[in-house]
């Protein structure tokens, strides 16, 4: 497969495992010791290396929350083993509260070694995340608590 | 500018301009000569300047007085401040590039972001779609002063 090719069936595959369908695993498509970053000062954010600790830390600590997703690439270009992607990223919480409803779009980068992803660098909307994902919420300066 | 320059030797130019914007040097919009009139330009998130323009003077009425007295601070500029690109992934009339930016928040400490860029070129190389992605969470924060409960 092309690194456009492998990044495409990922997503397609993360799409079918968010949504309860599909086939297809997506780590197999994540070298064992992949790096995955993502970006920002979030509870997710940070470094991942590895498959397993992706697996289980990342998506273990968003799937409590999560009562359906979907994402899609909405853009995609590469040069060499590098792919950069838009991706629109939506669902909906389990406490019913909906992850970005105007569908706006984020940021990936994946490395590809191969048919695999050796390396990917993730861009949320972290204001989505902390509202929605994680139910908190922006307080103006004169509520701040010392 | 030039529409012999390559979508990643226009995105460099455009982050040099948008450095020497940070720095206070030349007008503090020059980099808005690289927008095409009509840009789409997509600023994601939930905080005060996100949401999708239409055009080079929505930006002008909406976003440019809140990176003025929000962003910038009205301090004039600090020599260094500005983004800085590390990876370049460009096809056709696009590019994608990731940078770190350098400023100084709300309380003047040092303040550091990543950003995700996607920009999208006419044929007189004029950005026509902009994707500017970013921890903006941490943004609202440092330029708002807004706290999360």
């Amino acid at each position: 497969m092309t690194p456009k090719e492998v990044v495409s069936e990922f997503i397609r595959r993360c799409d079918a495992a968010a949504s309860g369908g599909g086939s297809g695993d997506p780590y197999e498509l994540l070298a064992e010791d992949v790096e995955l970053k993502v970006q920002g000062r979030t509870i997710l954010s940070g470094e991942y290396p590895g498959r397993e600790i992706v697996k289980m830390v990342l998506a273990g600590a968003v799937a409590p929350r999560v009562a359906k997703a979907n994402v899609e690439i909405v853009a995609l270009i590469s040069e060499g083993n590098k792919v950069a992607t838009q991706l629109k990223t939506t669902g909906e919480t389990l406490d019913g509260k909906i992850y970005n409803p105007k569908g706006e779009p984020g940021g990936c980068v994946f490395y590809v070694d191969g048919d695999e992803i050796s390396e990917a660098i993730l861009f949320l909307d972290n204001t989505m995340v902390e509202t929605v994902l994680l139910g908190r919420r922006y307080l103006p300066p004169s509520q701040a608590t010392e | 500018m030039s529409t012999k320059q390559s979508p990643r030797e226009i995105a460099k130019d455009y982050l040099a301009s948008l450095r020497r914007s940070a720095a206070g040097e030349g007008g503090s919009h020059d980099y808005l000569d690289y927008w095409a009139d009509d840009i789409h330009y997509t600023l994601p998130g939930l905080w005060p300047m996100g949401g999708v323009y239409e055009s080079k003077a929505d930006y002008v009425k909406l976003i440019a007085p809140m990176m003025d007295s929000n962003v910038d601070d009205g301090s004039g500029g600090e020599p260094g401040a500005g983004l800085y690109g590390y990876e370049f992934i460009e096809e056709g009339n696009k590019v994608c590039v990731l940078a770190r930016s350098r400023g100084r928040d709300g309380r003047g400490m040092p303040y550091t972001n990543s950003f995700f860029l996607w920009m999208e070129f006419n044929d007189e190389g004029k950005l026509v779609r902009y994707l500017d992605e970013a921890d903006f969470s941490s943004g609202w924060q440092a330029f708002w002063g807004v706290h999360l409960e």
